[in-house]
């Protein structure tokens, strides 16, 4: 066998630890954000409906995250694409809470502050942005490799 | 090539149980040597001695004409495959035989053609995904060897590798050892306490007992002309028949039989006339028809063979005759030997 058979032969026995630990950093990147995002003081901004939504969705990205992590180690093509899938859906997120926040002002008796400052801002951007690209990559890599193997095994069954 | 040389090796333990005493063997390259001998003898001491697990307390033992006595077991480019498989579960078949090359950081791609060569000869390259949980334990064994194998050490070093398997799978797999070995023709050093496995496997046996090597030898050497009432006693199925005899004008006497000897075994044991030695018959050697007489009380058919166990008057023995027996208890008969073993009453080694 030459160099580049053996390559895609290893992954009839190997796990796509790769993908499967970029979903785990998603997830890793995620928490990051969410710990920050709600650590302000900014009165009662966050006790709304809207808090309440992102909370559930952290809690579902969490989990369908991980089962991809999981499905992915089998090169599982339906669990790159809801990997994919979720990474986008981390840079739509940016322009949810943490823009939202940002652009909100609360009164208190110092006078008019912003919910969210610019360093917290750009902190939580770039804590979606990682997980983001962390869900994507792994997702994309998952696809790549579903579809080597996939061809790879097509043709071992043919010879 | 690997010639293995363990020179005196003892092992006193820290509460001064010596388990194993002036240990002397070389070994050939390519040969497959069976410890062999029941618990507690320090054959397992004796491998872990080797494998590097326990520490030497003195002698020396030589790899290839380098000493190797006080070097860490992972240099010692040699492989255990233990009794109880000592498989991860948590990995796949796979992954288990890549597991120690991982470790090194060998490159994935030779990993990949060691483990996919290694299961091949093993027969196991449509299990290579499964976990442990889902192989039987043949396949397990075989998974162990596998890791084994994969490293193409030196020397391979078996700690009883068959004492979890049923009897059958036993059978198999200790055939499927001895294609492995002459395929790979490597080094081995195989412990068991199954006098079969050693027969059977062995290009030598070291017969163990109490800690001293009691005799080394071919299969057939130690079956045919056992050093000592030991080897006598642990090497055959069943086991040999021992008589208390005095040796007296050409004959052997006994309470419940006489028996004539021929002339070779006279001058054999001409020093010992008018002295009680012990009498070693195996059941094989024995025969219907002679002068000896037998009471049954039991027949059991095997089959090919029947084994026949009674009393001559006071002594019990055990008869194995080549044909379809149906003694009933109390039946009388008449046996002779056909093969006699001789060995002195203190010191319990053979007369030659």
């Amino acid at each position: 066998m030459d160099t580049a058979t053996i390559k895609k032969d290893r992954l009839r026995y190997s796990k796509n630890t790769l993908s499967s630990n970029f979903a785990l950093l998603a997830i890793l990147f995620n928490i990051f954000y969410f710990v920050s995002v709600y650590k302000t003081d900014a009165g009662n901004y966050f006790y709304s409906f809207t808090i309440g939504v992102s909370v559930i969705y952290n809690l579902l990205f969490m989990l369908f995250t991980f089962l991809s992590s999981e499905g992915i180690k089998k090169y599982s093509l339906h669990y790159s694409v809801l990997l994919i899938v979720i990474g986008v859906l981390q840079i739509a997120r940016v322009f949810y809470l943490p823009a939202k926040a940002h652009a909100a002002v609360i009164t208190t008796a110092a006078g008019n502050l912003p919910v969210i400052g610019d360093a917290l801002y750009t902190r939580l951007i770039i804590f979606l942005l990682i997980s983001a690209a962390f869900a994507i990559s792994g997702g994309v890599i998952g696809v790549i490799k579903n579809r080597i193997l996939n061809e790879y095994t097509k043709n071992l069954s043919i010879k | 090539m690997a010639e293995l040389k363990l020179q005196n090796l003892n092992k006193i333990y820290d509460n001064n149980v010596q388990a194993v005493f002036d240990f002397n063997l070389d070994v050939k390259d390519g040969e497959l040597i069976v410890l062999v001998g029941p618990s507690g003898c320090g054959k397992s001491t004796t491998l872990r001695m080797v494998a590097g697990l326990e520490d030497i307390s003195s002698g020396h033992l030589i790899l290839d004409g380098k000493d190797i006595t006080t070097m860490p077991p992972k240099d010692r480019d040699m492989a255990m495959v233990f009794q109880n498989y000592a498989l991860y579960g948590h990995m796949t078949v796979y992954e288990n035989m890549a597991f120690s090359l991982n470790l090194r950081k060998e490159n994935k791609n030779v990993i990949h053609e060691k483990v996919l060569a290694a299961a091949e000869i093993l027969g196991l390259t449509d299990q290579l995904n499964k976990k442990p949980s889902q192989l039987s334990g043949g396949q397990r064994q075989r998974v162990a060897m596998g890791r084994a194998i994969v490293r193409t050490p030196k020397v391979f070093l078996f700690d009883e590798p068959l004492s979890n398997l049923d009897a059958k799978l036993r059978g198999s797999t200790r055939r499927e050892i001895l294609l492995l070995h002459k395929r790979l023709k490597a080094t081995m050093l195989y412990v068991t306490h199954d006098q079969t496995e050693a027969l059977t496997l062995a290009d030598r046996i070291v017969c163990m007992s109490m800690g001293h090597v009691q005799q080394i030898g071919t299969p057939l050497e130690l079956y045919d002309d056992p050093a000592n009432l030991f080897v006598a006693s642990f090497i055959g199925l069943p086991p040999m028949n021992f008589f208390d005899v005095k040796v007296s004008g050409g004959e052997l006497i006994c309470d419940s039989f006489k028996v004539s000897l021929s002339n070779e075994q006279k001058a054999l044991l001409s020093s010992y006339e008018g002295k009680e030695i012990t009498l070693g018959v195996r059941p094989e050697d024995t025969v219907e028809g002679g002068n000896i007489d037998m009471t049954v009380f039991s027949n059991e058919n095997l089959g090919q063979t029947t084994l026949v166990h009674g009393h001559l008057s006071k002594h019990r023995i055990t008869c194995k005759f080549r044909s379809w027996c149906n003694y009933k208890a109390g039946d009388a008969l008449k046996i002779g030997f056909t093969k006699m073993h001789f060995f002195d009453k203190e010191t319990t080694n053979a007369i030659k």
